[in-house]
């Protein structure tokens, strides 16, 4: 029997995350009772669960460890991290956050953490996974504010007025955007806004001026319908933020490439038949720009995962996904030729998109083996070691050098890519997977591939 | 500069004895002392907003009764 604690659970000593042989667990310690009984009991928690807000869990019987309260068991998620989300994942995320804290004042209860990172998506909605977040609510100010600005406000913020992209600043610190750094980068005009010249530039001052002042804490007096006026006023900010894209890129994304259309409803026909071959419940889909092909395993699979590089179209996806109330599909920000490392304490309190990748029945690669190969240099062998480490199954389409996108690719540089071709492909590939199916697609310098990983 | 000097003593005037921070993360006093001078305006806005609710809610009452 193994039981491992999980390496970013460290921060709260109130509870911890623990992996017993493949079961999420929180261990609750008796210094958190008072609160866990208050959510419990409250009304809270209901409150919470009713509205999609707080991640659903099971109690265990009295645990055996005298200084352990409760052992719960909280439904499992798959774990994303902020700079992994597009602009309208990330204003969800914190309007959710915000949601959360005025209900759990209602209940006289308050957030003490405030942690982009204990917000996940579920069934396409954000909430939050950290049971063990409420504390009894005091007259005093927020503890969880400067982390709301750094974890939340700060990248919404940049994501907004300077570009998308800039989430991933969080990679840089995990503990948040550093306020002073935003306050310098953000356009001047955001000083005229009152919301972002208090929470953000009056704030970073306000934060450098007391740093070095030995007053730790203040006993100023601050009410519940004060938290609340706070809480209004960031979250009329927040809403009123949006990112303009061009909605007839959109529209087009899919015209704009070399298909015809009776080419690109064999593409989807032929995928069709492979999804029949294979009994498939989790579908990873690398570069699925807008979802169109991912969705093709929508009635069937248990959850689908979009990556793609392009934070538009993740958004693009996001909408949709929110628009159709399309449950099992999560679309993610994500560049394969560089996956999100593993950051914080020794290196190992974020997961890899490869450590996070379990059970995956189906990857799919389409039009996108030229951009690794050709844009990216990389050797198919690499390709091909990488994907047969994510799933059972690749369905991967190869694009040939006579096809016009590897032809841009090659107008601006000294083609190299003398292995571009069927034989290396299928070579290299054939040292990790067998071919099940292969197809050329009617019209167009494209087949399509079915392999199965070697056992 | 010379505004912000003026916010900032007054924001020392709003500080009084220090006290022990419980929490696990450190609220930071300069996030403390922002929240409470937010607040002040805020809280302004806020009766406002949840006065002017209630007076809209009794009017379209009164209003359907005469009708």
């Amino acid at each position: 029997m193994s039981i491992n604690p999980e390496n970013s659970s460290f921060r709260d000593r109130d509870a911890v995350i623990y992996n017993d042989n493949g079961k999420i667990l929180r261990k609750i310690f008796n210094s958190y009772k008072e609160n866990y009984d208050k959510l419990m009991t409250s009304g809270l928690y209901e409150k919470l669960i009713s509205q999609n807000l707080l991640i659903n869990h099971t109690e265990y019987d009295k645990p055996e460890e005298t200084n352990v309260y409760k052992i719960i068991e909280p439904k499992k998620v798959f774990i994303t991290y902020p700079y992994e989300w597009s602009f309208n994942q990330y204003k969800d995320a914190t309007l959710a956050t915000l949601k959360i804290q005025q209900i759990a004042l209602e209940f006289d209860m308050s957030l003490k953490d405030a942690s982009a990172f204990n917000i996940q998506f579920f069934e396409g909605k954000p909430l939050l996974i950290d049971t063990t977040s409420f504390e009894k609510f005091e007259e005093k100010p927020w503890v969880a504010y400067k982390q709301f600005c750094k974890h939340f406000l700060a990248p919404l913020l940049i994501m907004k007025y300077i570009d998308p992209r800039c989430a991933k600043f969080f990679l840089a610190d995990i503990d948040g955007l550093d306020l002073e750094i935003v306050s310098k980068i953000l356009p001047k005009h955001t000083k005229f806004n009152p919301g972002i010249l208090t929470h953000i530039h009056l704030h970073s001052k306000f934060l450098k001026q007391y740093s070095s002042t030995k007053k730790k804490s203040i006993n100023q007096k601050m009410t519940k319908f004060q938290h609340l006026a706070i809480l209004d006023g960031l979250m009329g900010l927040i809403k009123g933020l949006e990112v303009k894209t061009n909605e007839s890129e959109w529209k087009n994304y899919y015209n704009n490439t070399n298909y015809t259309e009776s080419s690109f409803e064999e593409k989807k026909k032929l995928i069709e038949q492979y999804k029949k071959l294979i009994d498939s419940k989790i579908i990873w889909d690398f570069g699925a720009n807008t979802g169109h092909f991912s969705r093709i395993f929508k009635d069937t699979a248990k959850k689908i995962i979009c990556f793609d590089i392009d934070y538009n179209a993740v958004d693009e996806n996001y909408k949709t996904v929110k628009t159709q109330n399309e449950t099992n599909i999560l679309p993610l920000v994500f560049d394969l030729v560089n996956p999100s490392p593993n950051i914080g304490w020794a290196n190992e309190e974020r997961k890899t998109i490869l450590e996070r990748a379990n059970n995956v029945d189906i990857a799919l690669a389409l039009a996108l083996i030229h951009h690794l190969a050709i844009s990216n240099n990389l050797p198919f062998n690499k390709i091909a070691q990488y994907f047969s480490q994510i799933s059972r199954y690749l369905i991967i389409e190869f694009v040939k050098k006579e096809d016009s996108k590897v032809q841009e690719l090659l107008n601006s540089r000294k083609d190299i890519f003398n292995d571009y071709d069927i034989e290396h492909f299928e070579n290299s590939f054939s040292k990790y997977y067998t071919l099940v199916r292969k197809d050329e697609i009617k019209d167009t310098q494209r087949i399509l591939y079915l392999f199965k990983v070697k056992e | 500069m010379k505004k912000f000097k003026h916010i900032m003593i007054l924001s020392l005037i709003l500080l009084s004895i220090p006290q022990t921070a419980h929490a696990y993360i450190d609220p930071s006093t300069g996030s403390m002392v922002i929240q409470i001078l937010v607040a002040a305006f805020a809280a302004v806005g806020y009766t406002v907003k949840v006065y002017w609710g209630k007076i809209k809610t009794f009017a379209g009452k009164v209003f359907k009764r005469n009708k």
